[in-house]
Formats: C-alpha cells, sequence, structure tokens
C-alpha cells in the first residue's frame, strides 16, 4: 500500500510541475498517397531529408521539394494514410541512436529494435547523412584487417580503413567471406557492424545464428531491412550502419562494416526515384545513382593521430548477373572501391571454395597493410600462382611434359588446396604463415591432393600440440627471422615423416 | 515556366483584371486552355488558389479556430483582438469556427501551415510522453 502511496505522490508532482503551452507546428496536407509515396502540400519550409509525422506515428522522408509539393517517402506502413490527411513538419533530420549500447543487438534502419532484446537506452544520435572525413583529417590506411582467409590475407589483403568490394553471382559465397571476416575480428578490437539490405528472413536467421554461436555477437550490431521491409528502410539501412560504425571511427576504435548488398539498395533507391517522378536514367536508375555509392563508402577511412587514429573498414558486397562486372552499377562501385574480391561461379563448382579469381581480383592497398611475415611469402606465392595460371592449360598432358613443368603444375596444385578453406574456420596468423611457409619452399610438393585438407588439419593440430612457442612468437614478432623459420621447417618435416600415408611416395620407397 | 495551378490562378486573376468587361469570354479561352494542355484536373486547386489570392489582394486572412464547444460572442471577440494584436501587418481577420469534441477543451489556432495547439489533448498527450521519458528516474 506504501508504495503504490509513494508512487501516486511523486506522479503527482511530476503533474503539476507541468506547465500548459501551445504547440506551435507547421503544417501540411496529402494530396495524393501510395506505393510507399505521399505527395503533400504546405510545408514551405521543409527540409531536405527533414522527417515528417504522418497520422499515427508514421513517419516519412522528405526526399522532393518542389515548388508548391513536397514528395516523401513513407517510413514504413502506409496503407492506413488517404489523400486530406495532416502532416506536420517536425524539424529534424533522420538520425540513428549510436554508442556502445547498440553492440550485440539488432536494429532496423530507425533504430528500433528487432531482436526483442527490449528497448535500447539512447544516449546519442547521430544524422544518417554525414560528410565523409576531409583529406586532412585521414591517413594512409597501414594496419592490416585479418579476415582469417588465407586466399584473402595473402593476396588482396585488406587494410583497417580500406573499402573492399565483394563482387560475384549468386550463391558464389559472398555473405559466407564477409561472416568468416566477422567471425575473425574476436579478439582484434574491431567493432563490426552486418547491414541486411533486402534479404530473405530466413538467410538473416542464418547469419545471426551462426554470429551467435562463435560469439561475434559480443561485438557485432546487425541492421536489419528485410526482404518484406519497404523500399525506404532497404534505402536507408546502409546509412543507418555507416553512421553507427562512424561513432567507433570517430573515437579513435577500429570499426569494420559490412554491406549485403548494395545491389538491392540501388533497387530500392530506383524504385523511390521513380516513385517520386524523378527522370530516369540508364537502366532506369536515377541520375545521382552514383552518388548514391560514392557518399556512403567514402565515409569508411583511416583516420591519423590528430583526430583519433580511429579506422572504418567498409565490405561492399555487390551481385552481379552471369558473371558480368561490367554492368552499370558494378562498374560504378569498382571505381570507388579501394580494389574487389572477385567470385567466381565456375570455380565455385569446381570445388575451389573461396571462389577467388586470384587474376582478376586487387587490393589497391596490398602490401602496406600486411604483416612482414605474410608479405614475405605472399610474393613468391603470387608469381607461382600467376606461372600456374599460364600452364594449367597443359595440365591434361601431365605426363607428357618435361620434369621441371610437370613440378611447376604439382605445386601449383599442391598452392590452390592450400588456398581452399572451408567455412566458418577463419585462420589465426599462426596458422596462415606455417600453412603458406610450407607451400612456398616446397614442403607440400609431394602431399595427396586428396588427403591434403586432413594433412593440413593435423598439421595445425601438430603445432599446438607441440610447439605452441612457434606459434605464439610468430603472433608477436609479426615477421620471420632466419632462426624461426628454420624452427617451422623442422617442425613441418618432423610432422611429415609421422603422416607419412598422407604423402605421395617417391619411386624408390614403393 | 511550369503549369501549376498557382501559375494559373494569377494568371487568370491579372487577365480579368485587365480586361473586367470581358470576363465570360477570358474565362471560356481559359478552359479551352486548360482542355488543350489536358489539365482540367487542377480547376479544384485553381479556384483555392483564386479564394487565396483574392483575400491576398483584400488583405484579409482566415483563421481557423478549433474548440470542444461552441465559443460565445464575447469570447470571440477577445480572441479576435489577441490575434489582431499579434499580427505583423493590418490584416482583417475572418474567423472560420470548427467544433472538436475530441480536444477536450483549449483552442487550436490554425493560419495557412502554421497551427498553435493549445488544446487539452494535445498537453496531455505531451504530458504522457514528459512523463513516459522520466520515468527511469
Amino acid at each position: 500500500m506504501e508504495k503504490s502511496k509513494q508512487l501516486v505522490e511523486i506522479l503527482k508532482k511530476e503533474i503539476i510541475k507541468w506547465q500548459v503551452k501551445p504547440k506551435i507546428e507547421k503544417v501540411g496536407k496529402i494530396i495524393e498517397v501510395g506505393d510507399g509515396v505521399a505527395k503533400i502540400t504546405g510545408l514551405s519550409s521543409c527540409l531536405y531529408n527533414e522527417i515528417l509525422e504522418f497520422p499515427n506515428k508514421t513517419f516519412g522522408l522528405a526526399l522532393n521539394l518542389e515548388e508548391d509539393l513536397v514528395g516523401a517517402v513513407i517510413l514504413g506502413d502506409y496503407l492506413h494514410l488517404k489523400e486530406g490527411d495532416t502532416v506536420k513538419s517536425t524539424g529534424r533530420v533522420l538520425e540513428v541512436p549510436v554508442g556502445e549500447n547498440l553492440i550485440g543487438r539488432v536494429i532496423n534502419p530507425l533504430g528500433q529494435p528487432q531482436d526483442g532484446k527490449g528497448e535500447i537506452a539512447v544516449k546519442e544520435t547521430s544524422p544518417l547523412e554525414k560528410l565523409a572525413p576531409q583529406v586532412i583529417t585521414r591517413e594512409s590506411v597501414n594496419m592490416p584487417l585479418q579476415t582469417g582467409i588465407k586466399a584473402i590475407d595473402s593476396i588482396i589483403p585488406i587494410g583497417r580503413g580500406q573499402r573492399e568490394l565483394i563482387i560475384g553471382d549468386r550463391g558464389t559465397g559472398k555473405t559466407a567471406l564477409a561472416v568468416d571476416t566477422i567471425i575473425n575480428q574476436k579478439d582484434q578490437g574491431v567493432i563490426c557492424i552486418y547491414v541486411a539490405i533486402g534479404q530473405k528472413m530466413s538467410k538473416i536467421a542464418k547469419v545471426l545464428a551462426k554470429l551467435e554461436e562463435l560469439e561475434a555477437l559480443k561485438y557485432t550490431t546487425v541492421v536489419v531491412a528485410s526482404a518484406s521491409s519497404s523500399a525506404s528502410l532497404w534505402y536507408l539501412a546502409p546509412y543507418a550502419g555507416c553512421a553507427i560504425g562512424e561513432y567507433f571511427r570517430d573515437k579513435g576504435q577500429d570499426a569494420l562494416v559490412v554491406y549485403d548488398d548494395l545491389s538491392k539498395h540501388a533497387w530500392a533507391y530506383r524504385q523511390l526515384s521513380l516513385l517520386l517522378k524523378r527522370p530516369a536514367g540508364r537502366e532506369a536508375y536515377p541520375g545521382d545513382i552514383f552518388y548514391l555509392h560514392s557518399r556512403l563508402l567514402e565515409r569508411a577511412a583511416k583516420l591519423n593521430k590528430n583526430y583519433g587514429g580511429g579506422s572504418l573498414t567498409a565490405l561492399p558486397i555487390i551481385e552481379t548477373q552471369a558473371g558480368d562486372i561490367s554492368a552499370y552499377i558494378p562498374t560504378n562501385v569498382i571505381s570507388i572501391t579501394d580494389g574487389q574480391i572477385y567470385l567466381e561461379a565456375d570455380l565455385f563448382y569446381a570445388g575451389i571454395r573461396p571462389a577467388l579469381n586470384v587474376g582478376l581480383s586487387v587490393s589497391r592497398v596490398g602490401g602496406a597493410a600486411q604483416t612482414k611475415a605474410i608479405k614475405k611469402l605472399a610474393g613468391p606465392l603470387r608469381l607461382e600462382l600467376a606461372q600456374y595460371r599460364e600452364i594449367a592449360a597443359f595440365a591434361q598432358f601431365a605426363t607428357e611434359l618435361d620434369e621441371a613443368t610437370q613440378k611447376q603444375l604439382q605445386r601449383g596444385r599442391v598452392l590452390t588446396e592450400v588456398l581452399k578453406q572451408v567455412q566458418y574456420e577463419p585462420l589465426s596468423l599462426g596458422k596462415q604463415v606455417i600453412i603458406l611457409f610450407a607451400a612456398v619452399n616446397g614442403l607440400l610438393d609431394d602431399t595427396m591432393v586428396e588427403k591434403f585438407k586432413e594433412f593440413e588439419k593435423g598439421l595445425y593440430q601438430y603445432f599446438e600440440a607441440r610447439h605452441k612457442k612457434i606459434l605464439k612468437e610468430i603472433k608477436e614478432k609479426k615477421d620471420l627471422d632466419e632462426k624461426l623459420e628454420k624452427d617451422i621447417q623442422k617442425a613441418i618435416i618432423e610432422f611429415k615423416e609421422i603422416k607419412k600415408e598422407l604423402l605421395i611416395l617417391k619411386e624408390e620407397e614403393k | 515556366m511550369k503549369i501549376t495551378a498557382k501559375n494559373l490562378a494569377y494568371a487568370l486573376f491579372e487577365a480579368a483584371g485587365e480586361k473586367p468587361q470581358n470576363i465570360s469570354e477570358i474565362i471560356k479561352q481559359f478552359y479551352f486552355y486548360l482542355l488543350k494542355k489536358r489539365k482540367t484536373k487542377l480547376i479544384p486547386f485553381i479556384l483555392e488558389k483564386l479564394t487565396e489570392i483574392e483575400r491576398e489582394k483584400r488583405r484579409e486572412v482566415e483563421i481557423e479556430i478549433e474548440t470542444a464547444k461552441v465559443l460565445s460572442s464575447e469570447q470571440k471577440k477577445r480572441i479576435l483582438l489577441e490575434i489582431e494584436k499579434k499580427l505583423t501587418e493590418k490584416q482583417k481577420v475572418i474567423l472560420k469556427e470548427r467544433i472538436n469534441e475530441r480536444i477536450i477543451g483549449g483552442i487550436i489556432l490554425k493560419k495557412g501551415e502554421t497551427v498553435l495547439d493549445n488544446s487539452l489533448l494535445s498537453n496531455l498527450e505531451r504530458l504522457k510522453e514528459e512523463m513516459w521519458k522520466n520515468r527511469s528516474n
């Protein structure tokens, strides 16, 4: 009884404090509404990208400011709106909550929680549209972002602050690559943000389940604009994710944002632009489709010491149709990013997963963001792979070629096997160095291709059990000196002695 | 220049002003023009705009008052006085009354795009939001 009396007293005090005062607002009237777009008269002082309030607590975004009309896109359900409804101006531009309390949560682009874990205590908000950091505030990318994927960390290394595009047909492993990268950030101090644009709820649920299982949600935020949500939410999702990442970048921390995928983002923007009667250009995309992506990706940067030294790395994903990377949107995004990871369907079906086309993939940051150890090994690796690709056509006549060529073919086959990797198993720096060292120094030339996976697994286990010191040394030094190289070599030869059954027997031993 | 209801209204108004004696001829030609340009659906908006233009020219302003109960003439006079005090230009005020019981009490004034909402309903809603925000304290 006492408690409820107390409560009543507290509420009474609050009510008495309240001063009755009028509220002044600007209003307009809907004259046309449909397909998620409303045309409004009045609102002569409307700002661009201003949030407008429709009846029933529905919100909209003013995207078209014409002489007598405001064209607004409705954020959410619009079926209850009718002609003649009053629209209020809020004077605010679209913002999203940012901060540490977003980590581990699943939200929609408006900042509303989608994971049923309760409301988010909003301490700070940030506008969705923000200017990218100016030239003076930046620094060139110099720290690696370890993806844990051998093929990427060695040949197409990504640095913190870089934008690396993941491009390929449907079902080639684009999302898998991004998810593996997020999983590998476990102890790297990088906050991750995964933006799902227009994806099936079942796919999003799978990704979430995997992230939760591998404890990645402890440092990841997920922004969701699922396939059944309106085009306006698809359009806003990447900017919301970017704003969340920018909070950490500006605080001096490192963040990673994955946009999955920007092709759907372009579709959503095309839909909105056509409904707003903006002129259509090539493939019916609006004229500013390039700006749509360039302003998003330019916000991923590496800031210099004077501005905190933080970084925001972006991994945009683009889905191509029939491998056509010279289509409109792919070429746009390729020209914006600092390199691309090209996944090919043919390689995927041939069993090479990740289905990386090493020839067409590139990282324009390259060695500057690579640990010295891997850099030393990457050079010869790349060269040997390139040579292998050249003579790969002769592989069918393998027995009829001279020994040197046969050796090269075998080396190429081994390297291809080395670069294959299972999903959800990113590798630490130490393990990558060991396997690449072995590959490049010919220590794997006598392994059987069919038994290679077993060999690799066994090798890592061997090092974990018997040579933990070496792994630790690699992790700390991040470089290879002569002594370390000798130790690694010795250990690998030891292992090969034990596991002779996985090796190709030489003629004399048969 | 884009053909909008606003531009058409101004054009018609000025044309009629120049030759008031030929007004029926002018209106006939105006209608045929609308037919030719296929903009006849703008007619209701043009009419609205013409009323606005006329009021502007006569320096009149329409203010809509929404109250929960009917106002007495005494109350209306006081409101009119207060409004005229707050107007920046010397304009004649035309009051348009509306009764809406849902606002419970107080008054909502609407002038063009600007709304001054001092209804009881709106105040209660704002109080609710304020208290909801403070509930963690």
